[in-house]
């Protein structure tokens, strides 16, 4: 029996035993051998493990110092003149680094043996880290089973500190980047999307939609500062090129004394990314609701009342469509402010209006006993909606238009605020007499005006008519009144999802999608880890939902393509130099002409 | 090209550079240049040769170049 017990549980142990010795006692003597490269590649590993670098900043590290090995073997080839001298050049240097090594010249060792060490350290580096991530992340390697978890979350911890130090180097987080992309911040962590130190997209991902999520606190508003201010500089300098020129529509749907120190920031911020005119409504500048053409202007002014769609009441709705057809359209043409279509609400001025027009005269006379119901009601609206549409600027006349709709002291009177702001912009978006514009609409908390303009119905006119529409809400359930319609809202923003800290990430970490990923079960033998277990591969969140609810002030996850990158976003700030470039303006190039 | 153009081209990069270095994180780029000069002095005076010296003079000239972007300001309209 002992005989037995030696053959099959002592023996392959002590023969495991030796010829892992023997495998580290070769690892460490090549490790000697080419002291350089063990030297350069243990301070890559230190460096990416301390600073929560993934492998593949190491590889580009390890490209960045081609450079050195280039210059090295071309003087070598230039001076030598034989191929064989370069060829032979990695091991003549080695031989005279451990040389010089030898002799105390340190200095002498190391520029002898950089030219090869550096790069082929950093790389056996990658390789390394590569090696230790997967061995932790798989459960083949670490002292217990929680080892894993212990390990992302520290290194988690590094990234999210290495990123916010990128955020501190002004030339490494512009509004936009040389190629005309929008930069965030620093990259946390890269899940399915490539690797970049700093989180650049490109500006017509802002041409499409956006979601933004985010509870109050989380940095919502740095965040969609940022993309203002990028996708206005990025469209700006293509304007440059023959593109449209920008303009910026900007929906404060909460409004407050907040909302005129973010308007008061973003107006600053864009006059010093080029924007020359922006303009704050109601407070600085009105717009004229009378500049849409009369048939929209009838339906806008129809639509917004409340009236009942349904029933007997349903009669007095259509009677009410009907005045104001007739009051806007009448012969004299439309009115050009809210006290010339209260004046037309009067029978003697309408009869008086389609005297010649004898089609539409007996419509007027059986209108007339319900005109003054009408007018006072249109008198209440026109008074609760205060004087912000009775100016005589268009959206077109700007470059930047920020909104402030008060939806959390009045709804009622924001949301039809806000159904007339969306199609005065429909209305800039497709008329054939005014320049085209690239138009930006953000929508922050939309949800609180979203009464007559569902946001999902807001999301497809803006596609039909070729607006990018960027909306954000403070939660998942902010976005709709159900999940149909917050899932039609999330699932075709193709311009990106931008998910901050929030307790209910889940539907929004779904529509980012799973990767597969290797998950090992341990056996336990006696209260204690053993050494046999199963691996099996599991899908596991792209964008994890654990870390989106721990998320801190400004960071934030971008899911787009089924990848998700951890961002930490830095502070807009624009180049402090100003432009010596004059502002692009064509304001006399219209539709029709381009 | 006439001489003038570049000569006065030259002189506005070197303004923009300057702009933006005073923008930027001058400091930092100090130190930065400061490392560089003292490893360019230990490579010159390490007597190693000149393909080694050539070569580890390109990487810390390479170093300096991709690390100093982040120190200085974005260039107008950025």
């Amino acid at each position: 029996v002992s005989r037995l017990l030696i053959w099959f549980l002592v023996f392959p142990r002590l023969i495991r035993w030796v010829l892992g010795l023997a495998a580290w006692t070769g690892i460490v003597i090549a490790a000697i051998a080419v002291a350089p490269v063990t030297t350069v590649a243990v301070t890559g590993l230190f460096i990416a493990w301390w600073r929560g670098w993934p492998p593949v900043r190491l590889r580009r590290a390890a490209a960045w110092s081609l450079p050195m090995t280039a210059a090295w073997m071309l003087v070598t080839a230039v001076t030598t003149r034989s191929a064989f001298a370069v060829i032979a050049a990695p091991f003549t240097s080695w031989l005279a680094s451990w040389h010089a090594f030898s002799y105390g010249a340190t200095s002498a060792a190391f520029v002898l043996a950089a030219p090869v060490a550096v790069p082929a350290g950093l790389l056996v580096a990658s390789w390394a880290w590569q090696l230790r991530i997967y061995r932790i992340e798989t459960g083949l390697a670490g002292a217990t089973a929680t080892a894993p978890v212990a390990f992302d979350h520290r290194q988690w911890n590094r990234q999210a500190r290495t990123a916010t130090r990128t955020n501190t180097a002004p030339g490494l987080v512009p509004l936009t980047n040389r190629g005309g992309q929008i930069v965030i911040g620093g990259t946390i962590r890269a899940v399915g999307h490539p690797w970049r130190p700093v989180l650049a997209i490109p500006a017509g991902a802002m041409g499409r939609h956006q979601v933004v999520i985010g509870s109050s606190g989380s940095g919502k508003t740095n965040l969609m500062i940022r993309t203002w201010a990028g996708w206005y500089t990025a469209t700006r300098r293509a304007a440059h090129h023959g593109a449209p020129r920008p303009l910026l529509v900007v929906l404060d749907c909460k409004g407050g004394p907040d909302a005129r120190a973010k308007a008061a920031r973003t107006t600053r911020l864009l006059a010093a990314a080029g924007a020359s005119d922006v303009r704050v409504w109601p407070d600085a500048s009105p717009v004229s609701l009378w500049s849409l053409p009369p048939r929209e202007l009838a339906v806008t002014l129809f639509q917004l009342l409340d009236t009942a769609r349904e029933g007997p009441a349903a009669y007095y709705a259509d009677v009410t469509q009907a005045v104001v057809i007739l009051a806007i359209t009448a012969p004299p043409g439309p009115p050009t402010g809210s006290a010339g279509f209260l004046g037309r609400l009067d029978p003697v001025w309408l009869e008086r209006a389609w005297a010649s027009d004898w089609t539409r005269l007996p419509a007027v006379r059986a209108a007339a006993k319900h005109l003054p119901d009408i007018a006072l009601r249109y008198r209440t609206l026109m008074d609760r909606l205060g004087p912000g549409f009775d100016g005589t600027a268009t959206l077109n006349d700007a470059d930047a238009w920020y909104l402030i709709l008060e939806g959390t002291k009045e709804p009622s009177v924001a949301q039809a605020q806000a159904l007339a702001i969306t199609e005065l912009l429909a209305c800039t978006a497709t008329s054939m007499d005014t320049e085209p514009r690239s138009i930006l609409l953000a929508c922050d908390d939309y949800s609180a005006v979203s009464g007559k303009v569902p946001l999902w119905q807001l999301y497809e006119r803006g596609r039909s008519l070729g607006i990018g529409v960027q909306v954000s809400a403070q939660s998942w359930h902010g976005l709709g009144a159900s999940d149909d319609e917050r899932y039609r809202i999330a699932a075709t923003a193709d311009g990106g999802i931008w998910l901050m800290r929030t307790p209910h990430p889940e539907p929004l970490a779904q529509l980012a999608g799973t990767r597969r990923v290797v998950e090992t079960a341990t056996k336990i033998t006696d209260g204690t880890w053993g050494d046999e277990g199963t691996s099996r591969i599991q899908h596991a969140f792209v964008a994890d939902p654990g870390i989106a609810r721990r998320l801190v002030t400004g960071q934030a996850a971008y899911i787009r393509s089924g990848g998700c990158t951890w961002v930490h976003i830095a502070r807009p700030k624009p180049s402090p130099i100003p432009a010596a470039a004059a502002p692009v303006s064509r304001p006399h190039q219209s539709r029709k002409a381009a | 090209m006439n001489p003038r153009t570049v000569l006065l081209a030259v002189i506005r990069s070197i303004r923009l550079a300057l702009a933006r270095l005073r923008h930027g994180r001058p400091g930092i780029l100090a130190a930065r240049l400061a490392a560089a000069i003292a490893m360019t002095e230990t490579t010159l005076h390490s007597g190693a040769g000149p393909a080694a010296i050539a070569g580890t003079l390109a990487g810390i000239v390479t170093w300096l170049a991709v690390t100093a972007r982040g120190d200085f300001a974005p260039p107008p309209g950025r």
